[in-house]
């Protein structure tokens, strides 16, 4: 029960109006790239295809669940609050897990959004075959983004100066995970570290499901399993936060 | 000819839900070279509207009011380069740079010759008592330091008239002692303050004349003395009592109860004040219905005492 | 004459208002910052419509990024003035309201120009984009232009945003227009007319052509767009002086602006 007021509330406080960075990167983000992007085809004389539209929505929700979930520890520890949830029956690692399903459920209205834009204002062809299949790749991959996204925001707290340092790592992450540029085409080390990525997988079982190619849940399975190796080292790491915090008072110090 | 004049001051502010508000309702007051001027009144009476029109940071909804014999409300600007002021609080600093660089940086606000710079900075830190914080940034400072550093940012263009809102706040006995020493110098030397507090016994010191304001009126004007024996009707006792009926004391129609405090479980000291003029002894003998009296005697009027009697009507 | 230039107004302005005070900071926000703005958008253009755009896109955003520095870094001055309770006594001063601003201007613009040069020479490093000693002087010249076109919207902007309680949302939307219509990422002549209009009335604009125009070695309009780009510039100067006085005025009569949040 307590997991699920803890997305209740999450999900109030990231979709309410007064909450104006969010309502930006929500509504008018996809909007503006999918803007940028439509032009970009008319100067070339080209149309937009699927992927690209794709690609534009994993950019919003992965700006989306960047920010959210890198300001959500920040936000709470600002306000004190931290110690008070602690305090509380709910284990941290609960509501870091409550912030990582509500992060999904948003970050999954931003891609319906995009998609939304692309169809009405664009009159752009998506061309999405199989529905179903679609919708679980979208699924794995908002999996993996949250896991991530999450992870970073463990490791974030951390760090000082959390705000101004997350678009060093929004673009750094689209570029390593293939969502605009193929994985192969980038240098040895970096494909490295792309394919420790599990949204990487996610991506590419999406566009194979776009391609209707046969190894869509091979790599929606490569992905998964990978975002719960992350779950599972993210679970100890936030319990031996945890443990720190009980034992200095603050997270200053991990 | 009076350095402040102010005339029949009216302000008005708008509120955000688009209400009005009577900051200041007709405050008329003159101000001579040299004086310490205190303004002095509960939250909200107008202390801080009334400089803020004088050091030309508000316009006023009507009337007027001059400094140095400039119409502050038209020729602001004229005014600016003779006059200073201090907000009190931690607020009106640059916390990155030192105190030296904070003074040296209002030197070029206020047309400080290059040259006399560094002189004039350093004269003002040791005025101050910073001398040895002059090299550290201000975010380190105490409350108290910073205040300090805002007296001294408000001598830096060696003002005629220096307006001080609540300057003694968060200063510790030593700081507002050393501002007090520094005022009562400053206004032998010819230099005029306005001057708002809270701590009636820092007006009593330093004030040569006192405006009380009351919801944007004036109540009453005059030198601390003359405004205490307006209170003369007032008749404040003091006594230390055991007392065995508090509440038929509290329901007592020919005294008021000010402040009761407890010394010990039974010994009580309060203070009261008297309707009638009744002598000491007809006093007691009302008191004795209630408790035991053990000393009883005629309580000389502060400032303090003045000052709530005046106020007392304020919500 | 060190002590002097180290108690110089511009130094202590910059000291005591500019976010990035430590070397890290500066690395971050000075090369990284830019570096990565510039390879998002690379990517998509690579990946949308080929790497024959590349220098076409990178240009374009040089100005834009530019440009958004500027407007950020005097939008972050009037509001740390205020939050730190230092714009009233500033205000107060004897010194005029709007010699205070100019001087205080020094330091961002001077940053902004660092940047545009900055960018131009990663743009040459990293992505490709070549030209000619000759045409870089006149990047310059072209980069001193548009700082100085700009400083009037700076201005501008950053007094409009003193009047909200929250100005993110309203700078990103500011931000967000200013790629769309000032021909940053694709030509301004594929928008609708009437978009257009808007565009040509935009600081930035011509900046962001004449940019294009120098690296291409195409010098026949470049005077006419940088005289463009500045008289644009000088009127929203004023436009911003008037604003900044009337705003002055209102905080007068209203008590507001100088000290809340
Ligand atoms: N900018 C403003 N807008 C609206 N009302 C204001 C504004 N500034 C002051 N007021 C109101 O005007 C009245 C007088 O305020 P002022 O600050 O002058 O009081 P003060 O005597 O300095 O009080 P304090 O002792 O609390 O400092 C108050 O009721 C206050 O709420
Ligand atoms: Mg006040």
């Amino acid at each position: 029960m307590n997991i699920l007021s803890l997305i209740i509330k999450e999900f109030i406080y990231f979709t309410n109006l007064n909450n104006r960075i969010y309502q930006f990167i929500l509504f008018v983000q996809p909007l503006v790239l999918l803007t940028i992007i439509h032009f970009m085809s008319v100067m070339k004389g080209i149309e937009i295809t699927g992927p690209y539209i794709i690609a534009t929505a994993i950019v919003s929700m992965w700006s989306y669940v960047l920010y959210s979930s890198g300001s959500s520890l920040i936000w709470q520890k600002w306000n004190d609050s931290l110690n008070l949830l602690i305090a509380a029956p709910v284990s941290l690692f609960q509501i870091v897990l409550s912030k990582m399903l509500s992060n999904s459920l948003i970050a999954f209205i931003s891609l319906t959004l995009t998609l939304f834009y692309a169809k009405i204002i664009f009159s752009l062809n998506i061309g999405i075959a199989h529905l179903g299949t679609f919708i679980f790749t979208a699924i794995v991959l908002l999996v993996s983004l949250s896991v991530v996204g999450m992870f970073l925001a463990v490791v974030f707290t951390t760090v000082q100066e959390v705000y101004s340092f997350q678009n060093f790592i929004l673009t750094p992450v689209i570029l390593l995970s293939g969502i605009f540029i193929p994985v192969e085409s980038l240098p040895f080390t970096f494909r490295i570290i792309s394919y420790l990525l599990p949204m990487t997988w996610a991506v590419e079982s999406i566009y194979s499901g776009l391609n209707e190619t046969n190894d869509v849940f091979l790599l929606a399975g490569v992905s998964l399993g990978s975002s719960f190796i992350y779950l599972f080292i993210l679970f100890f790491g936030i319990r031996r936060m945890e443990k720190i915090m009980k034992q200095s008072g603050s997270l200053g110090v991990v | 000819m009076p350095v402040i004049e102010v005339d029949k001051l009216f302000k008005e502010y708008k509120t955000k839900n688009g209400e009005k508000k009577v900051a200041l309702n007709g405050v008329s007051f003159d101000v001579h070279e040299g004086e310490v001027f205190g303004l002095l009144g509960p939250n909200g009476a107008g202390k801080t509207t009334t400089i803020k029109i004088l050091s030309t940071l508000l316009l006023p909804t009507r009337g007027s009011a001059s400094v140095l014999g400039i119409d502050v409300i038209r020729n602001g600007e004229q005014v600016r380069s003779q006059i200073n002021f201090v907000y009190g609080g931690e607020k009106g600093v640059y916390g990155r740079l030192t105190a030296f660089e904070y003074l040296s940086y209002f030197c070029v606000l206020y047309r400080i010759p290059r040259k006399q710079q560094k002189l004039l900075i350093d004269e003002l830190i040791t005025m101050v008592g910073l001398e040895h914080a002059e090299g550290q940034q201000i975010y380190t400072y105490s409350k108290g330091m910073i205040q300090r550093l805002h007296i001294a940012r408000s001598l830096i263009n060696d003002p005629k008239v220096i307006f001080l809102d609540e300057p003694t706040i968060g200063l510790d006995p030593v700081g507002s002692k050393m501002l007090r020493e520094l005022i009562k110098s400053l206004s032998k030397k010819g230099i005029t303050f306005i001057l708002t507090t809270h701590y009636m016994s820092e007006a009593d010191e330093l004030c040569d004349r006192i405006v009380f304001l009351k919801n944007g009126s004036m109540s009453s004007i005059g030198t601390p003395k003359q405004i205490k024996e307006e209170c003369n009707d007032l008749n404040v006792f003091e006594a230390t009592i055991q007392l065995f009926d508090q509440s038929g004391l509290e329901n007592e129609e020919l005294i008021s109860v000010n402040d009761l405090q407890h010394i010990t479980e039974s010994y009580k000291t309060i203070k009261l004040e008297f309707k009638k003029n009744l002598d000491i002894s007809e006093l007691e003998n009302v008191l004795k219905k209630y408790c035991q009296v053990i000393k009883i005697q005629r309580k000389e009027i502060s400032l303090e005492d003045a000052y709530i009697y005046l106020m007392k009507d304020v919500e | 004459m060190l002590l002097q230039s180290r108690l110089s107004f511009t130094f202590l302005s910059f000291k005591a208002l500019y976010s990035y005070n430590s070397l890290k900071l500066f690395i971050f926000f000075r090369f990284l910052d830019p570096f990565i703005h510039y390879l998002f958008f690379a990517m998509i253009t690579t990946s949308i419509v080929g790497s024959e755009y590349l220098t076409y896109v990178i240009l374009g955003n040089i100005a834009f990024y530019t440009g958004r520095e500027l407007f950020q870094n005097f939008i972050s001055i009037f509001r740390y003035e205020r939050r730190f309770g230092t714009l009233s006594l500033n205000v107060a001063a004897p010194l005029p309201t709007f010699v205070i601003l100019i001087k205080k201007s020094v330091v961002p613009l001077l940053d902004s120009l660092f940047i545009f040069i900055i960018s131009v020479l990663m743009a040459y490093v990293m992505f490709d984009v070549s030209f000619s000693w000759q045409s870089f002087w006149l990047l310059c010249g072209a980069g001193v232009i548009m700082v100085f076109a700009l400083f009037g919207a700076a201005l501008l902007i950053a007094g409009i945003s003193l009047l909200f309680s929250n100005v993110n949302l309203f700078v990103n939307l500011l931000f967000a227009g200013f790629q769309l219509l000032c021909g940053v990422n694709f030509p301004v002549s594929l928008l609708p007319d009437f978009l257009q209009n808007i565009s040509n009335i935009l600081p930035l604009t011509h900046s962001v052509e004449l940019i294009r125009d120098i690296q291409a070695g195409q010098n026949e309009r470049i005077y006419h767009l940088a005289l463009a780009e500045l008289s644009i510039g000088a009127v929203y100067f004023i436009i911003a002086i008037l604003l900044i006085g009337l705003m002055e005025k209102y905080a007068k009569q209203t008590g507001r602006l100088f000290d809340n949040e």
